[in-house]
């Protein structure tokens, strides 16, 4: 019998209740994590990568966000079934995570030294005053932060951009989660920062094993940070698979049109491949699968029934009926 | 910051001295003591021998002057009425009205921030939308006849408490319970929809991502930063307290400082109006720059100079 993954999402499903209907936001995602992985999550805009995640925390919007279905196994429990005492155990020392905007964040009204702090103080991990300082001290030069300190009585406003999400990523570490999930991290930074969060990240991860889930649009970024790589399309994930695999032979169509879509450094396009076609409208789901309407390998099939997800000869996951034909390589 | 405390405070003294010449004038207009004074039959020179006595036969401008002089030395001139120094009279009643005043800023601060931020945190509930009933009736009815029914329902009817008067605990409830209601309300609204402003924020998401309870999310985290428009319309309805007392301790017969200067006014006795409001004005001025100097303490981003 093999051991038990550190993190496994069952047919996870989240709704959104709004004024127009019920927005299937996740829609049966299941994916499983070990320890050390890290997954890149991608997939356009509104697939519900954010949901997932804060699915998993439970920190949906109330009272619009509901998850209705599956379960979340982590550490042997069902995180779904918790109740709120003890998922706040989890959240933070457990499972940490790093949203997305790092210039809001931080609470503008309290200092460096008290928001890095808070999280030893809430387990307890401090022995006094001093003790808390220097643990506050190790973390902030963990993320390197330069003479940090000079910076614990500062206020996030004294901060760049590029020095707060380090900082965010320091109270995630005080913690020293067994998984860090981060939500679109880098979006708000320039590219030379980025890079250099990313850097950072992947450093962490080694030095302290822990997991990872990167949200991102950008499939380079997935390829330097992940091992396994997640494309979410309408609220399900489409293919899940090693990052070497999925990227160089995508299984699904929807993944190949996303590289398809990249740009390829070095050379010069006139214009890049666009998607043609809207994502689903998730109030209407089509009743087939949802890419279909955009897919250039859709067939009468497509129309009828949601393909289901499959594991492949190599190992990875895709749904998609052309593979069973034979259609795809 | 200490320029800028000094600055304000320059500012308060010239907005004081504003105040006593308004006051001064404006008493002088309502009437001439002279007549309430003496007694039915008494001749015309009796009336000018007692203006000359009481200074009111100077021009105006002499009459202020003689009064600076005086209270810069802190007197305030005898309570025609009285006959006892003005200031004494008006020290002696402030107790009153600050123990008045100040049990109903605590109701209003406390009712107000418990019942908005909760709505706040609970929006769309049954709570709230009780919450948002209340506020609009305590801001809409009208203080005296809350004062007058109060008095009716649970001082005549029932009789749980004294109708007026001052000297058991019972006797504050009613009137600070009055006096609570609107600035209540007033509170409760704005505390409401600053916290909307700031729940929805990341930094809120975060401190749930932290492991942190629901209170401390919402007291701590939440609250801290809608501090400010909370602490100013606290400040405002502090330094207001003073003032709205007039109403309510002549509903209740209180014996503070505002029913004495409806009492002074009444008797025209200008010494005790003019004392009295130069301390409440000079009330409202410290409270106001005690507020502005609070909000260097509630955000960071402020720096005075
Ligand atoms: N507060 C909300 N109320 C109602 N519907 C919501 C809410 N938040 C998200 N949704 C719906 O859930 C779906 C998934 O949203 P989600 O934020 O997970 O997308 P995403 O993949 O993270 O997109 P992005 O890349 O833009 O962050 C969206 O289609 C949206 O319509
Ligand atoms: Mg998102």
């Amino acid at each position: 019998m093999t051991q038990a993954p550190l993190l496994s999402v069952e047919d996870l499903r989240t709704y959104c209740y709004t004024r127009a209907g019920v927005v299937k936001a996740v829609d049966g995602v299941r994916f499983a994590l070990e320890r050390g992985d890290s997954l890149g999550l991608v997939g356009e805009s509104g697939s519900g990568k954010s949901m997932t995640c804060n699915s998993i925390l439970r920190l949906l919007p109330k009272p619009a966000a509901r998850t209705v279905g599956g379960r979340v196994l982590w550490d042997g429990r069902d995180l779904l079934t918790l109740s709120e005492r003890e998922m706040r155990r989890v959240r933070g020392r457990e499972i940490g995570m790093i949203l997305q905007d790092p210039l809001i964040s931080l609470n503008p009204v309290f200092t460096i030294a008290n928001q890095v702090g808070e999280p030893f103080r809430l387990r307890g991990a401090a022995k006094g005053r001093s003790d808390l300082r220097e643990k506050v001290l190790d973390v902030l030069r963990q993320v390197h932060i330069p003479s940090p300190e000079a910076r614990l009585s500062q206020y996030p406003f004294e901060f760049s951009g590029g020095m707060r999400q380090r900082t965010v990523a320091a109270i995630a570490l005080a913690g020293s989660p067994g998984l860090l999930i981060a939500d679109e991290p880098t979006t708000s930074l320039d590219v030379t920062i980025q890079d250099q969060f990313l850097r950072l990240l992947r450093e962490l991860q080694e030095k302290t094993g822990m997991a990872l889930i990167l949200v991102t649009h950008d499939l380079g970024i997935v390829a330097e940070t992940c091992n396994k790589v997640a494309v979410m399309y309408a609220g399900k994930i489409v293919e899940f698979g090693d990052v070497r695999q999925v990227l160089t032979s995508p299984a699904h169509p929807y993944t190949e049109a996303l590289l398809k879509a990249l740009p390829v450094p070095g050379t010069r396009q006139k214009r890049l491949y666009q998607i043609s076609g809207e994502p689903p409208n998730l109030l209407d789901p089509p009743a087939g699968c949802a890419f279909e309407p955009r897919c250039h390998r859709a067939m009468q099939a497509c129309k009828k029934a949601r393909p289901p997800i499959k594991r492949l000869s190599d190992g990875r996951q895709a749904a998609c009926l052309a593979l069973e034909a034979g259609e795809v390589r | 910051m200490l320029r800028y405390a000094l600055k304000r405070l320059g500012v308060g003294l010239l907005c004081l001295v504003g105040v006593s010449v308004i006051i001064f004038v404006a008493m002088r207009l309502a009437g001439d003591p002279t007549l309430l004074l003496l007694p039915d039959d008494a001749t015309e020179q009796d009336r000018i021998e007692l203006r000359q006595e009481l200074g009111l036969d100077k021009p105006l401008p002499v009459q202020y002057a003689i009064f600076v002089a005086g209270a810069v030395q802190g007197d305030f001139g005898m309570s025609t009425r009285w006959k006892m120094p003005a200031m004494e009279l008006v020290l002696a009643r402030l107790p009153a009205t600050l123990q008045l005043a100040g049990l109903a800023f605590s109701l209003a601060v406390g009712i107000g921030l418990l019942s908005g931020v909760t709505s706040a945190t609970a929006r769309g509930s049954v709570f709230d939308q009780c919450v948002r009933l209340g506020v609009t009736l305590g801001l809409a009815v009208p203080v005296f006849w809350v004062g007058l029914i109060f008095i009716m329902v649970f001082a005549v009817d029932l009789g749980w408490f004294p109708t007026s008067g001052r000297g058991s605990f019972a006797h504050l409830i009613l009137p600070a319970v009055t006096m609570a209601l609107n600035p209540a309300a007033a509170m409760s609204r704005l505390s409401r929809s600053a916290m909307l402003g700031v729940l929805g924020a990341d930094y809120i998401k975060m401190a749930r991502v932290k492991g942190n309870s629901e209170a401390r999310v919402v007291w701590k985290h939440g609250l801290r930063n809608a501090a400010i428009p909370v602490a100013t319309l606290a400040g405002i309805q502090l330094a207001n307290m003073i003032g709205n007392t007039v109403v309510v301790e002549t509903i209740f017969a209180w014996p503070g400082i505002g029913k004495l200067i409806i009492d002074a006014i009444f008797a025209r006795d200008f010494a005790v109006v003019q004392a009295a409001i130069c301390v409440v004005a000079a009330a409202y001025i410290i409270l106001n720059l005690a507020v502005d100097l609070t909000y260097g303490l509630l955000d960071p981003q402020i720096r005075y100079d």
